[in-house]
């Protein structure tokens, strides 16, 4: 077979398989730096600025908070990390779970005591946590000392605001290539990117979706659960799972003998007069 | 004591009744002519010759089906506030194979998958009262470490994700073996070339049999005339999918049927805010859902039943 016979069996083979999804960087990219209206270049104020490289917490400085806009014209704040009572990275602010390991690593990177003497802070005010990489990360492992405008890969290469996807792909690899394939994240529009005419199709970044300071999903409230059909009158608990529910279904019936009761816990069995088994 | 049938049949002339021949031949034809009324009046919202006369979606001619769809665009139009309706007949795309990956890992259960598909795909806002909304996404909150269905919690009213739980969204999957194609009587289900399994809802006889065969408890019945506000129905609307439905109907998840045969993706997959939702066309092999199936830890709902879904979930 000759390389002209193996191109067209090739080019015929893609042809059957359907229209393709497009490469991502087909897929329009919002700028990032667009978004910070009027406070980027950072340089501008940050410039004379003498760069600190003690660890400390974050408070907001500015004089009015940052904040972007998205397509649809929500306006968002721009977080440095979480915003918790100081009082709460002593160690009795009752907080469970990995928030509570995570704190515990952020008051290990420093002396939260001394530094609330230092600053002159009492336990009920509100700074900015890092909440990113535990003990492990600081402010200038990603953003440039040298020159404020930019981020800093790992390797010490200077990276724009605009690419910050590849600074995260750099300890997040197996969730970048996942979001390069399309499968980690949002892409909104089109499944088949031939049809989009109007170029509409996007796909957003990490940090669309994630604080980079606090990149852990808060909770949501769901929307209303749905309404039962059958028995709107015993509304089950979480507890229940649903089960009152189909309870409530048979007591329309009338009671069943082997139902469980709620003070046994346990099945009733029927009563066997006396016979034995 | 229940009468049985036989205790009131009226008894036979040698046993003395009055009835004879000519006046039950009176009372026939005057029953039939009564029963006629309806399909004689031309009012469109009470009954439609038309529509009674409607064939199959896939019996009609090109020019019935231009006839059918005008019809209901002007009924839409008369219902909903004068809205001009768009009744859609796109056919599948060619090389083309829907299916669906969700993320069980990321999925926080916040249910706006539910409620973005109400809006889409005009279902019955229902009542508290009756218990007859309409919803064709049921999210499950699973305790981690189990897969039993049976004690998942649908009714959960708590700030999600719990720490302690899963959600698995659970919708008509598709299936390329479907139970519910096989069992309707009447052929008003079935299976579209590009995968979504689809209602002829003027040719469903609502006699459920397709609920009670699906395994996924997929399918949603009208029990109420549907209620949809003026202000919220979607016009853009597809002749096998969203367009208003009639009570006494069967309906069902059509992967957005109006969407994805222009290309777009499902509503429930663009309201989702952690991308847990993936579809795409599982026979072009640069497609997202084709990595996902290739690479990822995937797995079939109720696997043993042989449905073939074309739906599947999957952990990273």
């Amino acid at each position: 077979m000759g390389p002209a016979l193996y191109f067209l069996v090739s080019a015929g083979l893609v042809f059957a398989s359907g229209p393709g999804r497009g490469e991502v960087k087909t897929v329009e990219r919002r700028s990032v730096l667009e978004d910070q209206h009027g406070y980027y270049p950072c340089s501008d104020c940050h410039a004379d600025q003498e760069t600190n490289p003690k660890p400390r917490f974050l408070q907001e400085e500015h004089d009015s908070p940052l904040e972007w806009e998205d397509e649809a014209g929500n306006t968002h704040l721009v977080e440095f990390g979480e915003k918790l009572a100081i009082g709460d990275l002593l160690g009795h602010g009752g907080q469970t779970g990995n928030r509570r390991r995570n704190l515990v690593k952020v008051g290990a990177r420093l002396d939260v005591a001394q530094y609330m003497e230092e600053q002159g802070l009492s336990e009920s005010d509100s700074v900015y946590v890092l909440t990113h990489g535990g003990a492990n990360l600081w402010c200038l492992d990603c953003h440039n000392a040298d020159d404020r405008d930019y981020l800093r890969k790992l390797n010490g290469e200077k990276l724009s605001f605009d690419d910050s996807e590849y600074l995260c792909g750099q300890c997040h690899g197996p969730i970048f290539i996942d979001w390069e394939h399309g499968v980690h994240g949002r892409t909104n529009g089109y499944w088949n990117r031939e049809l989009d005419q109007k170029d509409v199709t996007r796909r957003l970044l990490c940090i669309q979706c994630h604080i980079p300071h606090a990149p852990r999903f808060r909770g949501v409230v769901p929307e209303a659960k749905p309404v039962p059909r059958l028995d709107p009158v015993s509304e089950p608990t979480a507890e229940s799972h649903g089960h009152e529910r189909h309870r409530g279904e048979y007591d329309r019936l009338g009671p069943h003998p082997w139902v469980e009761t709620a003070s046994t816990g346990h099945a009733e069995e029927p009563a066997h007069d006396g016979e034995k088994h | 004591m229940t009468q049985r049938p036989s205790d009131t049949q009226p008894q036979g002339e040698g046993n003395g009744s009055k009835v004879n021949r000519r006046g039950f031949l009176k009372t026939v034809a005057a029953t039939a002519g009564v029963s006629c009324l309806p399909i004689l009046q031309t009012d469109a919202n009470a009954f439609s010759l038309d529509a009674f006369l409607q064939k199959h979606f896939y019996e009609m001619s090109k020019e019935e089906l231009e006839r059918v769809i005008e019809r209901l665009e002007n009924e839409y139009k008369k219902t909903y506030n004068k809205k001009e309706f768009r009744v859609g007949v796109d056919p599948p795309l060619a090389g083309v194979r829907f299916a669906y990956a969700l993320n069980l890992a990321k999925c926080i259960g916040c249910r706006r998958c539910a409620k973005a598909c109400v809006k889409e795909n005009n279902q019955h806002r229902g009542s508290e009262e009756r218990g007859d909304q309409i919803e064709y996404i049921r999210v499950l909150e699973m305790k981690k470490g189990s897969l039993d269905l049976e004690k998942s919690n649908h009714y959960y009213d708590h700030p999600v994700p719990d720490k302690d739980s899963y959600y698995m969204p659970v919708q008509c999957h598709h299936c390329n073996a479907a139970p519910c194609t096989k069992v309707c009587p009447v052929e008003a289900t079935w299976q579209e070339a590009d995968g979504i399994v689809v209602v002829d809802y003027n040719w469903c006889i609502g006699c459920r049999y397709c609920e009670a065969a699906c395994p996924y408890w997929a399918r949603r019945f009208n029990f109420s005339k549907p209620r949809i506000p003026d202000e919220e129905v979607n016009t853009n609307t597809h002749y096998l999918g969203n367009r208003p439905r009639e009570k006494g109907v069967m309906e069902k998840c059509t992967f957005c049927i109006q969407r994805t045969r222009k290309g777009l993706n499902p509503a429930c997959l663009e309201i989702c805010p952690t991308g847990s939702r993936k579809f795409g066309n599982i026979l072009d092999p640069q497609s997202e859902i084709r990595y996902i199936i290739e690479n990822k830890r995937v797995f079939i709902l109720k696997e043993e039943l042989g449905t073939d879904p074309s739906f599947y979930y999957f952990f990273d």
